[in-house]
């Protein structure tokens, strides 16, 4: 088999697989169905300021596995819907931005510099096709440069980096993560030691579980959908309740002038949008091919950098932050152009660089048959890898979300700025006993939701002292991978307590360790 | 300030579990003897987290010391020469603190959680042997209808309705109605379409 044949398996694994029912004499294949009921629902609670896309994922994935069950054929379904999910959410944040100055995400801040004033010039309709287009541009983008450079970063991991330095290269990613999430490399690295920390309580290959002080319920470990719900949506949902509690409920009253005919955008436009909508996908990608360095990093420098370049190409003419559309563009290709690229660590190295990345390995992980990490790009010429064809089953769905985003994304977006209106604080004790009802129903002992809560207080807690809690779940989903591989190392180097060090590029992946840890302190302290 | 503290407990939280936890609750050292050659232990993996935890804490320990020293002499020079020139740093930096009202927020709202899960997981049980037939056991019921309900209504209720009356800081009859429609929601999804899942608390009762 080549690798056309693997691209072709993959699409027809999508595209002819289980039939979900039969339209006008069409059968419809149910990873379709849900790549587009997960995109629908991704822009709904886009729209929706107080939710994100990880919760949406995070609450159907109970479902979503209780509908497909622990079977290889429940990939493709799960991962359909998860990836309908994050791309929904991601154009679905700039509707609130727009409409009503509240981004719906955190990425789409930018967004309402320019949304705003151009929605209360009475043109928000011109503003939200701008950032429909900009978004679904700089998502396409990044999605293909996953496809083309995942697979080869992949097989060059496969190929020259043996266990010491994927030992070295996991560590790199790890400090690398401490450093660039939040503001403090301190913190981060705290953070990601908790996580590990967590990770190695009940586990290991002695008889006796370590870490558990003789506790029955701590022997079994904690189960990673306890720590990742409970640091991500248990954490923020007591952080928002206490947040609205202080400072008290506000209500989404502004009224949008709608003053302009309902029409497409003029050629004109387009083409003064255009080179935004580049740079930013350009800045977008790179940011986003990186571990843990998020949207709204990839938002403001693609923001910073539009306006700058407009600054000095137009100074006569209206600015960023005036309302004018060239705004608008450049920071939705740049947050959009992140969730594509995110997965480039993912399926080449294993590694999570963001929440969303962090469902779809918990739901690799929770139905099995699927490792992302450099293995997946295993190719074959005798024997049929089937974690392949789901890699290409799964960048066909992308280009399917992709599609759906082009053609129907712009009008379900526009009707969704109703969804500004649900009163967040309703919402939020919804969405506790939705998260720990889920946990329940994947785990069936209530010591779980008692470790969510757990892990809940710990969420909340670093947030307050200014602590992001994502090196935390990062550490904690590669915890168990950095043992196996340093035990792996170890061995294999004849028990070399210097394994770590043992050839060039080892010594080089330990040497940026290092630096990155101490420029990234250096950085902060001055 | 509160960085420095921070900073602190990591250290000592990460020397604590280093030299004091893992050698007590880890039966395996960090390098052990197995059939003629050395492995990593058990102990290994969860020593190089709690370095990380404490070096991390040495770090912001060296960050939050050099702030310091820096709004120090920054607050000096203004006192001595208030420029305009010379505003006060006005960006938040990487400090933030926890305070009392943090931790009163979240011990009381931890205690509705706890009393919500407590009426989840008794409310069943009581219910069953108050109004049920006479022998009737619970655990025999609790994929029953209307018994498998009782304990996640009443519980699940209870929870959304107490945590939104915290928020707006006033009881109403809506929260409750709230509550409810989230409940019947959930049971919706997760209960009626399939037979091998079971609402909490009817799994471990």
């Amino acid at each position: 088999m080549d690798w056309f044949d693997y691209v072709l398996l993959g699409v027809q694994a999508v595209f002819q697989g289980p039939v979900a029912f039969e339209l006008a004499g069409f059968a419809i294949p149910i990873s379709v169905l849900m790549v587009l009921s997960g995109f629908l629902l991704g822009i709904l609670v886009g729209s929706t300021p107080g939710l994100a896309g990880p919760m949406a994922m995070a609450i159907s994935l109970p479902i979503l596995i209780s509908v497909f069950g622990y079977h290889e054929s429940a990939l493709l379904p799960v991962f359909g819907f998860l990836i309908g999910v994050m791309k929904g959410a991601t154009v679905g944040g700039a509707v609130p931005a727009i409409l009503f100055n509240t981004p719906g995400t955190p990425d789409a801040y930018m967004t309402t510099l320019d949304g705003y004033p151009l929605a209360q010039r009475g043109e928000a309709n011109k503003a939200l096709r701008v950032a429909h287009i900009s978004s679904a541009s700089g998502d396409t983008f990044s999605d293909i440069v996953l496809i083309l450079c995942a697979p080869f970063l992949a097989i060059i991991v496969e190929r020259y980096l043996d266990l010491p330095e994927k030992t070295a290269l996991l560590l790199l990613s790890m400090a690398f993560i401490a450093s660039v999430i939040g503001r403090s490399a301190g913190k981060g690295l705290i953070s990601v030691g908790l996580g590990l920390l967590a990770a190695y309580v009940g586990t290991g290959e002695d008889f006796s579980p370590r870490l558990t002080f003789g506790s029955e319920a701590l022997a079994q470990g904690f189960s990673v959908a306890s720590a990742i719900l409970g640091v991500l949506i248990v954490g923020e949902v007591f952080k928002s309740m206490e947040d609205m509690r202080r400072d008290g409920i506000s209500s989404v009253n502004a009224r949008v002038k709608n003053s302009e005919r309902r029409r497409g955008l003029s050629v004109g436009l387009l083409r003064s949008i255009s080179p935004y909508i580049a740079r930013s996908a350009l800045i977008g990608t790179a940011i986003g091919a990186l571990p843990g360095v998020g949207s709204t990093l990839a938002a403001t420098l693609g923001y910073t950098t539009g306006k700058g370049r407009h600054a000095k190409l137009h100074p006569q003419k209206a600015q960023f932050g005036d309302g004018i559309p060239e705004g608008i563009a450049a920071t939705e290709a740049a947050n959009s152009s992140v969730s594509g690229a995110n997965l480039i660590p993912v399926l080449s190295l294993g590694i999570p660089g963001n929440a969303s990345a962090v469902f779809l390995i918990l739901a690799a992980d929770s139905i099995g048959g699927f490792n992302p990490g450099p293995s997946v790009f295993r190719f074959n010429a005798d024997t049929v890898n089937p974690e392949l064809v789901v890699a290409f089953g799964l960048f066909t769905m992308m280009m399917l979300a992709n599609l759906l985003n082009w053609t129907i994304g712009g009008r379900v977006m526009r009707a969704m700025g109703i969804m500004t209106r649900v009163p967040k604080h309703y919402l939020l004790p919804v969405i506790l006993l939705l998260t720990l009802t889920a946990i329940y129903i994947q785990e069936t002992r209530l010591v779980a939701v008692w470790f969510t809560i757990g892990f809940g207080v710990l969420g909340y807690l670093m947030r307050r002292i200014d602590m992001s809690p994502l090196p935390f779940v990062i550490a904690f989903i590669l915890g168990g991978r950095l043992e196996e591989t340093a035990r792996q190392a170890f061995s294999a180097t004849g028990s070399d307590p210097w394994f770590l060090f043992s050839s060039a590029t080892c010594i080089v992946f330990m040497g940026l360790t290092v630096l990155i840890l101490l420029l990234s302190a250096r950085s902060r302290r001055s | 300030m509160a960085d420095r503290w921070l900073g602190l407990l990591a250290l000592a939280i990460g020397i604590l579990i280093l030299f004091v936890w893992i050698p007590l609750d880890v039966d395996t050292g960090i390098f052990e003897k197995a059939r003629r050659s050395v492995v990593l232990g058990d102990a290994f993996a969860p020593a190089v987290a709690a370095a990380l935890v404490a070096v991390g804490g040495c770090l912001l320990l060296l960050e939050s010391r050099t702030r310091l020293s820096r709004s120090v002499g920054r607050s000096t020079e203004q006192s001595a020469s208030p420029s305009p020139g010379l505003a006060p740093d006005s960006s938040p930096g990487p400090t933030a603190s926890l305070t009392l009202d943090n931790c009163s927020y979240l011990l009381a709202t931890l205690f509705v959680i706890a009393i919500s899960l407590l009426v989840m997981r008794y409310a069943g049980p009581v219910s069953v042997s108050l109004f049920g037939d006479d022998g009737a056991s619970y655990r025999l019921l609790r994929d029953t209808a209307p018994w498998k309900y009782v304990g996640f209504v009443a519980g699940g209720v209870m929870l959304v309705a107490a945590l939104i009356s915290r928020v707006e800081r006033r009881v109403r009859f809506r929260f409750l109605m709230i509550g409810l429609i989230a409940v019947l929601i959930l049971i919706a999804v997760y209960d009626l379409p399939f037979d091998d899942l079971l609402l909490p608390p009817n799994g471990d009762v």
